[in-house]
């Protein structure tokens, strides 16, 4: 495991994979539970022992276990999809307060004198509105 | 509860059938789901890979990921089984009240009444003649209902086995009511009864004992030939499951706590006791010395753990293929191994049984290189070279002990040196002839399971393992058809004619450069070299895949290595079609 990367984007399209694995896993339980419950309150599921236990089965399945599944998967969902959305918004944010701060971060505590640039050589420069800025 | 006459008659089974149906395509979309979401994080490109999310919130990630896919995987095989369990009840419930219809179809209105509630009344005012006809029409409407009687109970057992829909007393009471078939069983295994006594033992149980042993004793079954595939995959699931969760949860907190006790101490200088007595030597600490030896014990239970994990994670979901695996054993024991099939071998058409060499153990068989992922190359490859409509499985099988050390030079680690390699295990045939009887008790066990007509059987080694597959197949009592030997140092004999399976049957490669080659062809340790011209058998191409001896002995699955297709095609019963070496 090395330093925290992200590539926002495709964290992203793998919170929507995720998220639409919950939805086909939703659909697929409700087709079963429609079929399922054509079987409640039949002669069928009241005579035969093991009929009432298959729909007894689809009602666990789908009130828990399913239900269990489905939340895991989106809450991973969920947590990808905020991972790359604040890192982006962490981004944007560390980058404005570097416009902002990173003159004055250390206009007392610096030990060592300031780190300059070397200043460009004013004939290089270009004119500005038709003069000669070089001093 | 007993099926009543008038319930059979009248039960329409066309819900319980579209119910199966449902069952079955969720199972098809929890499987295909789970396929998909292995792959955020199969590869370190993959959406969650590395690449592209690095740091602990990637790795939770990834592990969340991962619970998912081993959820949904162990959610979906349940899903299948109660499918299977519903259209076998189903088909049953049907068969019954077709018997009954037919007898009511059957019956002389002039010599029996049929009341309401299938009660048959002979009309005895011509004699007694029709006392013995009613008799045979009732015994015939009794079986009918007995029949539906039988498959309810199983269906209510499956169900709530599988489907979880049981209660502990349930779940309790269904493993009692198959305590004397567990103790038969027990008897016959310590009696050494053949897989085929076994399996003829098995398949005389009702569905609900089946059931019972599986749940009440999945260790009784999960190791023994000749029970079915899918019956020993579930009880190996369950107790690698078991295994799995007997570790405990803080184990990994527990050795960052150590580790971090230990490097204080050394900081400190504590690891050493500078006490009198010590001759001004300083000795490690009693405490310092306490501590490690804690910390070597949790970290081997870690690794345990870990090699049983990854096991776990490789056997979930479906292989490449599409076909279904099958855990048929594992164990931790010395250096561990597994049996994972791809594909079912007890319906399959053809099955490959692949024997890897030395090096292998537990922590590297579901690894890259290891013997399931050449396994699944081998079953990948059989189905596109195979005849289409013909399966074929290929089961990864490590249940020997592998040698661990193939050279001298391996006996000096660092700076010390391994006495016991001096002489290298590879340099033994023992462990090859042992493992060979266990590999030929197994495919008697698998004989003893498929379906229809018998499969077309391969043992293909590696390395050792080739060494393995000869002594194996060296036994007249083999079940094996055709032998492979990649790279192997010897098949145990001289001459291929000397195995069972017929020279014709006998196939070998060897790459150019490969490290073990001298080894194959002037030793003679384990027999003559079985690619040399004095073998006899067959010998088939591969390439030289690797910048050094011992990449290239590795390498006979690589992509591309001519030796892959033409193990498929004598995996797949269509070896005239491969050329001669060279071509």
């Amino acid at each position: 495991m090395g330093e925290f990367s992200i590539s926002p984007e495709i964290v992203q399209s793998g919170a929507e994979t995720l998220g639409a694995a919950s939805e086909e896993i939703y659909r697929a339980m409700n087709t079963l539970a429609e079929a399922s419950g054509k079987l409640e309150g039949t002669a069928e599921a009241g005579g035969f022992a093991g009929i009432a236990e298959c729909v007894q089965a689809v009602q666990l399945w789908e009130s828990d276990y399913i239900a269990v599944h489905r939340a895991d998967i989106e809450d991973a969902a969920l947590c990808a999809a905020v991972s790359a959305a604040s890192s982006e918004e962490v981004d944007t944010y560390v980058s404005s307060m570097f416009s902002e701060y990173a003159d004055s971060y250390f206009p007392e505590g610096r030990t060592t004198p300031a780190p300059e640039r070397p200043a460009p050589d004013p004939s290089t420069q270009m004119p500005r509105g038709g003069e000669s800025v070089a001093v | 509860m007993t099926i009543t006459y008038n319930l059979l008659l009248e039960a329409d089974f066309t819900a319980l059938e579209a119910t199966g149906e449902s069952w079955r395509n969720l199972y098809q979309v929890l499987d295909d789901q789970a396929a998909i979401l292995v792959e955020l994080k199969s590869k370190d490109d993959a959406p969650f890979g590395i690449d592209n999310w690095d740091g602990q919130s990637g790795e939770a990630a990834r592990e969340r990921v991962r619970d998912v896919v081993l959820a949904l995987d162990e959610r979906s095989a349940a899903a299948r089984r109660v499918s299977v369990a519903i259209a076998d009840a189903a088909e049953e419930f049907k068969g019954a009240q077709a018997d009954l219809n037919d007898v009511i179809s059957e019956i002389g209105s002039e010599r029996v009444a049929l009341t309401d509630t299938g009660s048959v009344i002979p009309d005895t005012s011509t004699g007694t003649d029709n006392i013995y006809y009613a008799e045979g029409i009732q015994s015939r409407i009794t079986a009918a209902l007995e029949r539906a009687t039988d498959a309810n109970e199983v269906l209510k057992a499956a169900v709530g086995m599988w489907a979880e829909t049981f209660s502990e007393s349930e779940r309790l009471a269904l493993a009692h009511d198959a305590e004397d078939e567990a103790g038969e069983l027990q008897e016959l295994i310590d009696s050494g009864a053949s897989p085929e006594a076994i399996n003829e033992w098995w398949n005389n149980l009702s569905e609900t004992e089946q059931l019972g042993i599986l749940e009440g004793n999945p260790a009784l079954i999960a190791g023994v030939d000749g029970i079915p595939t899918d019956t020993r995959d579930a009880a190996n699931r369950d107790l690698l499951d078991t295994a799995i969760n007997r570790f405990s949860p803080s184990l990994d907190s527990d050795i960052a706590e150590l580790e971090a006790q230990l490097a204080e101490m050394e900081a400190n200088g504590e690891q050493y006791d500078y006490n009198e007595g010590n001759l001004g030597i300083p000795h490690q600490s009693a405490e310092y010395a306490e501590l490690a030896t804690q910390l070597a014990e949790l970290q081997e239970q870690r690794d345990e753990r870990d090699a049983l994990a990854n096991l776990q994670e490789a056997v979930s979901g479906s292989a490449p293929t599409g076909q279904d695996h099958y855990l048929l054993g594992f164990d931790t024991k010395d250096d561990g191994g597994a049996i994972v099939s791809i594909g079912n071998p007890d319906t399959a058409t053809n099955t490959g049984i692949f024997v890897p060499g030395t090096f292998s153990a537990l922590d590297n068989f579901g690894g890259n290189g290891g013997a399931l992922e050449r396994a699944t190359a081998m079953a990948s490859d059989a189905q596109d070279y195979g005849v289409p409509g013909e399966e074929t499985a290929v089961i990864a099988w490590l249940d020997y002990d592998s040698p661990q050390s193939a050279s001298p030079l391996e006996a000096f680690k660092g700076d010390t040196w391994d006495l016991s390699k001096l002489a290298p295990e590879a340099g033994d045939g023992a462990a090859a002839e042992e493992g060979a009887q266990t590999l030929n008790h197994f495919i008697n066990g698998l004989d003893a399971t498929h379906e229809g007509e018998p499969s077309n059987t391969t043992i293909a080694g590696h390395s050792y393992g080739g060494l393995l597959v000869g002594e194996a197949a060296q036994d007249p009592n083999t079940g094996a058809d055709q032998v492979i030997g990649v790279a192997a140092p010897g098949f145990g004999v001289d001459r291929a004619s000397e195995l069972a399976v017929g020279e014709d049957n006998v196939w070998a490669t060897m790459a150019e450069g490969d490290a073990i080659a001298f080894p194959a062809g002037e030793s003679m340790i384990h027999g003559n070299d079985p690619t040399g011209e004095n073998f006899g058998g067959n010998v088939f191409n591969s390439t030289a895949s690797g910048a050094d001896g011992g990449e290239i002995h590795g390498g006979y699955w690589d992509e591309g290595n001519a030796a892959r297709k033409d193990m498929a095609l004598i995996l797949t019963g269509q070896s005239e079609f491969i050329k001669p070496p060279g071509e």
